[in-house]
This record gives structure tokens, C-alpha cells and sequence, in this order.
């Protein structure tokens, strides 16, 4: 059965008189131990998928459809619910590590306010784990990062650290929003070979959202392509790279480099 | 160019279909007053603001015929209450407050204005030749403003005006002399942005001279914000104003004037009224620009908008 | 399958490019920080001189007839006597360095109307004014900060709107004339504070430790003359309060505007935070660091205020001793509370900069 299932997905926002449609109809599953790549330009309802899982839709925003996680739904659900999934069986790492991180908290006290809160864990088990998941991404001395500052570090040991925020709380569902966009191109295989290291080891069902093809052709299990709030094509990598069927998605590809895809 | 549209690149909309088609809410069903309203001005507190200022702006331009008395003569008793003949009552030496106060709405508006007007042109300039060339000449404007700046605004004013001594062009000069650095920071920034923006290096690579390029290209940049700024700014101008009058370093006795007559009222306590009256003109009128600056500047776009700041005044 | 169960050295070793590439500076970066900004607050204040004896030294006025009066300064023999002794006769550049020396050793010059060196006038009255300061600002951080913080979480609300309309007015209104209407209303109509001045006039002052009598009547254990010091105290900092409330009120909720959008406050609700966490923690202390430089800013605008509030409540500060300078065009004493209150504001702003040096670790560590 798959972790998280999104049937007829429909958001809107309305300013004033107007009201736009940001997603219609969306619908595709994310299945664990599994990487989902959502795939379309800015604009494309891509980003607001990922953020309606997380039950961050902004301010009036209107939502309706379905979002099965694991047997709970999770439209329409009390805010005050929704928080105790976030974090915990929920979690989200942004594009830009620069800004994700507040820049006058250290680094241990952002990693454990949440998973404190979530485990009623003390100040000291909850450093020790931090720099034990620090670890597991593979952070240069990890006793030493927790007392340090954002600023400190480089995006791309940013965006590890903040991986390992995600997933110090053990959950199911990862939402990656261009996890790799705002880094170097050096370190972007880097830190896609940890999402697909954490999804494979932890059976975490991924959602990876990008605009850019050529990362998913790489890491993705499924690609879900979307266009103007629409999912206009929807299948296993393969397929979808070597076969697309929507022309959409036949433009993505051609525009890719070289038009070539590894593997 | 209109205030309200500060000029910027065209935006590139990828996904254009479907939310072109509902950009455009103004078009339908919309009051003729909204059309013919600037559009910056159409929220409630910039509509507020620009009623009051019209109504402002008629009593100063109908003083004379408005006034029900000579604001100079001094023939009613005394101190009386306001209602009766005096509908604001008289002061200590029982001359009629209502046509003191229309009549000192002639003095204030105008000079405020003026005076705003030629610090933002004086600033502006200023801004813009430190922004352009930078280096020295950016290194002694700027350190000057600095230096404008390292005083709390009435203060320098007030030692200003005491050296030079009292009277309404004084009070001018020193204003003009504590507001036009806040023009310069801004359009020294907005300028220093704009120069290396890509239409004006491509200006400058057609053979533009540095004047041509400052005033054609980068002067539509700058404009609205600084005529933001400057809406703004009238509010402080008249608070700074009538706080020189208040220490009577302003506009010399007998001539009307608000700041004046609240100080004269200070010493009066029982006759609440000297004191009161000028008091809510300088509030109205100041809270009119505020309301229609601050609308202002909500149209700007945000980067621009925070180069004109909360802190201006 | 729990976190952290595979083993570790399987992994890649992160590249060259994330190494830390960090140089041990030449100094702390705090202490770095502090210097600059000493220096930068002494050039300002060497400034602050500058502008002071330009303005007393070339203005229209003629000094010398203000100090000898209409019938000596008839007779040249004297007019030139004196400025000679006044060293007046100096070339302006050796003027300013009298000046300068002067104003090293404490001597501000002497009032024209009462004779009475500046210096010892402001040493008198200034700490008054500071009581007075420090009482508005504290209302006005309080008070601003939790009116901006509540319009930017609401934003768009009637309570957001309301509070916009309300602080765009307290900036609108002269403060010396709220302080005539506060003081109308509230003594002369209302009774519920204690009339002008800053103790009921048969209540002996503290003996003088540091000059603010709240302070000293505690240190004397005196607590009814510090309830009544206080009483006295409520009306002028509330009035002077108003003016920065709604700087400070609209400054907060830019401010918290500009942060809410950010990531990281998205990043922190996306842990399932409580939002008591999210504001406080997040969102407030993100807004804090540019409100805390507005302060210093708004602390100018108190000086201002009280410059001009001081003479209505009968305030024996600054003020009221600048507004008598003013209304006599006492140039000394004019020029004195200039250059002191830009020196105080200067060395504010300069606490400021420390404060912020503190809270914020970009500045402090690298």
C-alpha cells in the first residue's frame, strides 16, 4: 500500500475577487523506500503539492480532494493535528540551506527543538542523537557543528545538516523541495546520493521536487510531470524518459543537455 | 510617469496562461471615482489622508474670505471660551483663534512644502552625483550626511536656527539643512544600483555622456521613491516646524502660526482652547501626509520600498 | 528501520568545495567589531564639535555685542579689547582648537542670561532628562515591539489595520502638545497624576547619588518619596512615549513582515513546532536584530521630544533648560544642549551597535 496517496487534489487561492487555481485534480501516490520526482516549470503547483502534504498551504488557501497517509486523511485536518504529524512522521528540507537555518540559533538547538518537543526528549539525549545523525550524513565532526552557526558552514554541508534535521525524528515521508538548486554543481551529486542513501535505509518515501529534469532522471523512481497545476504525465523513470507521452514532458527532455540521460 | 508604477524590468511569467487571465482584476464592475482616484491612493487610509489634505489645502487657498475676523486685531475680550462670536474663543491678548488658525495654515502649508521640495531636489542631487562617481566626491557627501545624521533631527535644527536666528526663513534654511540626507542615502543607493544595471552600462556603451545617462536612464528609477519619501517627509517638516515656533526660534510674533500659539497656550491652562485647536490642525494635516505617504509607498515595489524605510522621520 | 543502524564509513567523504575554508583573522571578530565602531562614534563626535562652533562662529550674530551689551559695544576700543581677550581676532582654524581645548577641560562657555557656566547648568539638569529617557523608551520598546509583532501576525486584519491607522497617527501628533492635552486632562481635569515637576513640591529630593530620583530615594530607602518621584514620572514618559511607540510599532511590523516570508520560519513549522515556539523563537528573534538598531534611533527622537515636552510638565531636565536658551537666544547654552544631546546620541547608538554585536553571531564569531 502506498505511504501517501493524493487523489483529485484541487487548491486555490483567492485575492480579493479573483481566484486562481493553483492545483486541479492532482493525483499520484508515494510509495516508501521510494523516490518520487515532481517534475514542471516554476509555477507549476510543484512546490504547493509538497507544502499541502505538510498542511502549509498559505493563508487562504482553499483545499479539497485527498491526501491518504498511511490510513489518515490528511485534507482538512485541525492545524493543531497536522503539527504533531510535522516533524515527526512528516518532514521537509528546503532549496535554499542559506535560508532554511535561522542565523542566530546554533545548529544543535535547530536540529533538537523539534525532535525535544516531539520525544519529550532531555537537552543532553537529544545532542547526543543529533551528532549521531549528523553522522549518518556524513557532516565533518558533528560534536563540533552542533555548537556552531549557520553561517559557519557551506550550503552544501548546510543542506546535509539539514537533512539530518529531517530525519532525526525517524519519519516516513521526506519532502525534498530542490533540495540541490541553490548549491554547487560540485556537491549536488553529493547530496542526491544522500537522498537516495536515506530513502534506501530508512524506507523513507521521498517526494523530490525539482525543475530540473536531469536530477530526476537520476535519482527518481517515478516521475510525476506537472504543468499549470495539471499532472500531465505520470509513470516509472524508464518509461516516462525513454518514452514520454505528453509532449510537455518530450520538451523537458529534449532541453536537457546533450539530451542524453544517464543510466 | 505616474507615482504609483515605479518603473521596473518586464517580468517573465513561464506558466503565463492561467494566471495572466486573472490579473487584471480592475477592469469590471469598478466605481468611476476608483478610475479616475490614483490607484496607490485607493486604500482607505490613503483616501482619508488625500480628503483631508484637499480640505487642507482649500482653507489655505480661501483663508482670507474663510477667516471670520482679522487674525491680528485684538478687539474681543480676553480669554473668552470658545462658541458665542468667537467660535474658538479668543487668546491672551483677544484676538479670534479660528481666523488665527486659517490664516496660519497659509504660512505653514506652503512653507513646508517648499521646503521639502528643496531638500529632495538638493538631496537627490547630491545622492545621485555621490552614487555616480563615487570615490571622493561620494566619500565628503556622504560623511557629511553622516555627520547631519549623528543629530536628532529637531535638535540640530533648533541649534541651526538659534545661530542664525529667529524668523520663518531661517526656520526654513535650518530645516532644509537637517532633511536633505535622507533623500541623498536614498537616491545614492537606488543610483549606485541602477548605473550597474544593464540598460544603462548598454547606454553608456552607446556613447551616452555621464549626465545623459544619469538623467534619462536612471532618473525614472529614482523618482518615485523619492517622491515618497518627500509626501513623507512634509508631515516631519510641519512637526519640525511648529517645534521651532514652540521655542519661538520660528515664525516671529505677531504673525499666526500654530506652533507659536500652542506655546503661548501652554502658559494658559484654564483657556484650554489656545492651545488645543492649533494642536489638531498640525495633527490632521501631518496625519494626511502620512496616510498618503505611507500609501505611497505600499505601491512601491518591496526592494525600493525598504531603501525609503519606516524610520523616516 | 532506525536511523543511524548502517554503518557510517560506507559513506562518501564530503568534497573539498564543503571543507570548511575559514582563516583565523588578525583579531576576535568582536573585538574587531567594537573598535571599528569606537572609532567610528569618535569621528562623529569630533563632528559633532565641528558643526557646534561653526554654527556659534559664523553666524550673523555678533558675539561680542551680546556679551557687552548696546552701549560698551559702541566704543571700538573696547569691542576690539574684547575680542581680543575672547581670541576672536584668531584665525578661525586656531579658534576651533581653543574651542576644541576648552570643551576637553569641561568648558562650555557661560550663559549669556545667567552667568552661569553651561557644563555646571547640564550637569544639573541631565539627570532628569535621562530618568525621563529611559522611562519612554522602556514604554515604548514594551509597548511598540508586542503592537508591531501583534499587526504583523494579523496581518491584513481589523486589528492590523487599527493598529497601522494608530501608529501612523502617533507620529502625526506634536508630542508637546499631547503633553499640554495629557496634562489638561489628566491633572488639571482628571486628578490622577501628580501636577508638574518631578516631586510634589514639599517632598525633600533624595540625597544625590546619581541624580535620577527614583533610583536615589531607593538607595536612600526612602519608598514614599520614590512612589511619588514615580507618580510624577508616569504622565511625561507615557506622552514622550507616544511618538516612538508608533515608530517603533510600524518599524516591528516591517520587520516582522520581512521575516515571516523567509524559509526558515517555514522550515520551523514544517517541524511541527508550537506556535508559541515559532513566534518567539523564530520569527521574534529574527525581527529583533534591525528593531534593536531602530532604538538607537528612536532614542533621538526622545531627545527630541523631550526638548520640547520638558517646559509643559515643568521638568527640570534638558529641555526645559534648552526651551529658556531658546526663547532668550541664549547661544551658549543652545550650543551646549546641542552638542551634548549629539553626544549622547552618538554613545547610544553606539550601545546599540554593541548590543546588536552581541545578539547577532554573524557579527560575533566567524
Amino acid at each position: 500500500m502506498s505511504m501517501i496517496s493524493i487523489q483529485d487534489l484541487n487548491l486555490s487561492v483567492r485575492t480579493g475577487r479573483v481566484e486562481k487555481h493553483i492545483l486541479r485534480n492532482v493525483s499520484f501516490d508515494l510509495e516508501a523506500g521510494m523516490i518520487t520526482g515532481v517534475a514542471g516549470a516554476s509555477g507549476s503547483g510543484k512546490t504547493q503539492t509538497g507544502l499541502a502534504i505538510m498542511g502549509l498551504s498559505p493563508a487562504g488557501a482553499q483545499l479539497s480532494g485527498s491526501i491518504d497517509f498511511d490510513g489518515t486523511e490528511l485534507v482538512g485536518m485541525p492545524a493543531k493535528v497536522h503539527n504533531r504529524l510535522r516533524g515527526v512522521q512528516l518532514s521537509m528540507v528546503f532549496q535554499d540551506p542559506a535560508s532554511a537555518f535561522h542565523p542566530m540559533l546554533t545548529i544543535g538547538d535547530q536540529m533538537t527543538d523539534h525532535y525535544r518537543h516531539h520525544k519529550k526528549a532531555s537537552k543532553k539525549a537529544a545532542l547526543e542523537r543529533a551528532v549521531h545523525i549528523l553522522e549518518r550524513t556524513h557532516v565533518p565532526h558533528p560534536d563540533e557543528a552542533i555548537g556552531k552557526y549557520p553561517h559557519q558552514f557551506s550550503g552544501g554541508q548546510l543542506q546535509r545538516i539539514a537533512f539530518a534535521s529531517a530525519i532525526i525524528c525517524d519519519p516516513n515521508v521526506l519532502i525534498a523541495d530542490e533540495p540541490t538548486t541553490a548549491l554547487d554543481v560540485t556537491v549536488q551529486a553529493g547530496i542526491l546520493r544522500l537522498l537516495r542513501e536515506l530513502c534506501d535505509d530508512l524506507n523513507l518515501a521521498v517526494l523530490l521536487v525539482t525543475h530540473d529534469f536531469g536530477v530526476l532522471s537520476s535519482v527518481a523512481d517515478t516521475i510525476v510531470v506537472m504543468k499549470n497545476g495539471l499532472v500531465v504525465e505520470t509513470g516509472d523513470r524508464e518509461p516516462v524518459i525513454t518514452a514520454p507521452k505528453h509532449e510537455y514532458t518530450r520538451s523537458l527532455i529534449e532541453s536537457l543537455p546533450g539530451a542524453e540521460v544517464s543510466r | 510617469m505616474s507615482i504609483g508604477t515605479p518603473k521596473q524590468p518586464p517580468t517573465h511569467t513561464t506558466s503565463a496562461s492561467a494566471e495572466a487571465a486573472d490579473r487584471n482584476p480592475v477592469d469590471r464592475g469598478v466605481k468611476r471615482w476608483q478610475l479616475r482616484f490614483p490607484k496607490a491612493l485607493r486604500t482607505p487610509l490613503g483616501f482619508i489622508g488625500a480628503i483631508i489634505l484637499t480640505i487642507w489645502l482649500i482653507v489655505a487657498l480661501f483663508a482670507p474670505l474663510l477667516a471670520p475676523f482679522n487674525p491680528l486685531a485684538q478687539d474681543f475680550p480676553r480669554l473668552s471660551a470658545p462658541g458665542g462670536e468667537n467660535l474658538l474663543g479668543t487668546d491672551t491678548l483677544g484676538r479670534d483663534v479660528l481666523s488665527r488658525l486659517i490664516v496660519a495654515a497659509r504660512t505653514t502649508l506652503p512653507a513646508a512644502v517648499f521646503v521639502v521640495i528643496c531638500s529632495a531636489v538638493l538631496g537627490s542631487v547630491l545622492g545621485a552625483i555621490a552614487g555616480y562617481f563615487g570615490r571622493a566626491v561620494d566619500e565628503i557627501i556622504m560623511r557629511i550626511a553622516d555627520l547631519v545624521f549623528a543629530f536628532p533631527t529637531i535638535i540640530l535644527a533648533m541649534v541651526i536656527a538659534a545661530a542664525l536666528g529667529p524668523g520663518l526663513k531661517n526656520a526654513i534654511i535650518a530645516i532644509l539643512l537637517v532633511s536633505w540626507p535622507s533623500y541623498a542615502r536614498v537616491t545614492r543607493s537606488l543610483v549606485m544600483s541602477a548605473r550597474n544595471s544593464e540598460y544603462v552600462v548598454a547606454g553608456r556603451l552607446l556613447g551616452f555622456s555621464a549626465g545623459k545617462s544619469l538623467i534619462r536612464e536612471i532618473s525614472p528609477n529614482v523618482l518615485s521613491p523619492v517622491v515618497v519619501l518627500a509626501t513623507l517627509d512634509v508631515g516631519s517638516a510641519i512637526l519640525t516646524m511648529a517645534g521651532l515656533s514652540f521655542l519661538s526660534l520660528g515664525v516671529v510674533p505677531p504673525t499666526p502660526d500654530w506652533g507659536a500659539m500652542i506655546s503661548e497656550g501652554v502658559s494658559q491652562f484654564a483657556a484650554w482652547w489656545i492651545a488645543f485647536f492649533p494642536g489638531l490642525c498640525i495633527l490632521t494635516i501631518v496625519m494626511a501626509f502620512n496616510f498618503i505617504g505611507d500609501s505611497l509607498r505600499d505601491s512601491l515595489d518591496p526592494h525600493t520600498a525598504q531603501e525609503v524605510g519606516e524610520t523616516t522621520s | 528501520m532506525s536511523v543511524g543502524t548502517t554503518d557510517s564509513s560506507t559513506a562518501h567523504p564530503p568534497s573539498n568545495d564543503e571543507a570548511q575554508r575559514i582563516k583565523p583573522p588578525l583579531l576576535p571578530p568582536l573585538l574587531r567589531y567594537i573598535l571599528i565602531r569606537i572609532g567610528i562614534s569618535l569621528l562623529l563626535i569630533w563632528g559633532v564639535t565641528i558643526v557646534t562652533f561653526l554654527l556659534t562662529n559664523l553666524v550673523p550674530t555678533d558675539p561680542v555685542a551680546a556679551i557687552l551689551g548696546d552701549r560698551a559695544a559702541a566704543d571700538p576700543a573696547i569691542v576690539a579689547a574684547t575680542r581680543e581677550r575672547l581670541g576672536l581676532d584668531q584665525p578661525l582654524i586656531v579658534q576651533y582648537f581653543t574651542y576644541l581645548s576648552n570643551l576637553l577641560q569641561g568648558d562650555m562657555g557661560v550663559s549669556n542670561q545667567t552667568r552661569t557656566p553651561v557644563l555646571q547648568s547640564i550637569g544639573q539638569v541631565f539627570p532628569a532628562s535621562i530618568e525621563l529617557g529611559i522611562g519612554a523608551i522602556l514604554i515604548s520598546v514594551i509597548i511598540g515591539l508586542l503592537l508591531g509583532l501583534a499587526s504583523a501576525l494579523k496581518q491584513n486584519t481589523i486589528l492590523d489595520h487599527a493598529i497601522r491607522a494608530l501608529s501612523l497617527i502617533g507620529i502625526s501628533a506634536p508630542t508637546f502638545w499631547i503633553a499640554a492635552v495629557g496634562y489638561y486632562v489628566f491633572f488639571f481635569k482628571l486628578r490622577v497624576v501628580p501636577g508638574a515637576g518631578r516631586l510634589d513640591p514639599w517632598i525633600t529630593p533624595p540625597p544625590r547619588v546619581t541624580g535620577l530620583y527614583t533610583v536615589d530615594s531607593l538607595l536612600a530607602g526612602q519608598m514614599s518619596t520614590f512612589i511619588n518621584a514615580f507618580g510624577h514620572l508616569i504622565l511625561p514618559s507615557c506622552v514622550l512615549a507616544l511618538f516612538t511607540i508608533g515608530l517603533l510599532t510600524r518599524f516591528s511590523r516591517s520587520s516582522v513582515l520581512d521575516i515571516i516570508r523567509l524559509d526558515y520560519v517555514t522550515a520551523a513549522r514544517a517541524k511541527g513546532l508550537p506556535a508559541r515556539t515559532v513566534v518567539f523563537k523564530y520569527i521574534f528573534r529574527g525581527a529583533l536584530v534591525p528593531i534593536i538598531t531602530v532604538v538607537g534611533l528612536a532614542f533621538g527622537s526622545l531627545l527630541s521630544g523631550a526638548v520640547l515636552t520638558e517646559t509643559v510638565f515643568a521638568w527640570n531636565g534638558l529641555g526645559q533648560y534648552a526651551f529658556r536658551g531658546a526663547t532668550t537666544l541664549d547661544l551658549p547654552v543652545i550650543m551646549g544642549v546641542g552638542l551634548v544631546i549629539g553626544i549622547v546620541y552618538i554613545i547610544v547608538n553606539f550601545i546599540v551597535d554593541l548590543i546588536y554585536g552581541f545578539v547577532d553571531p554573524r557579527v560575533r564569531v566567524r
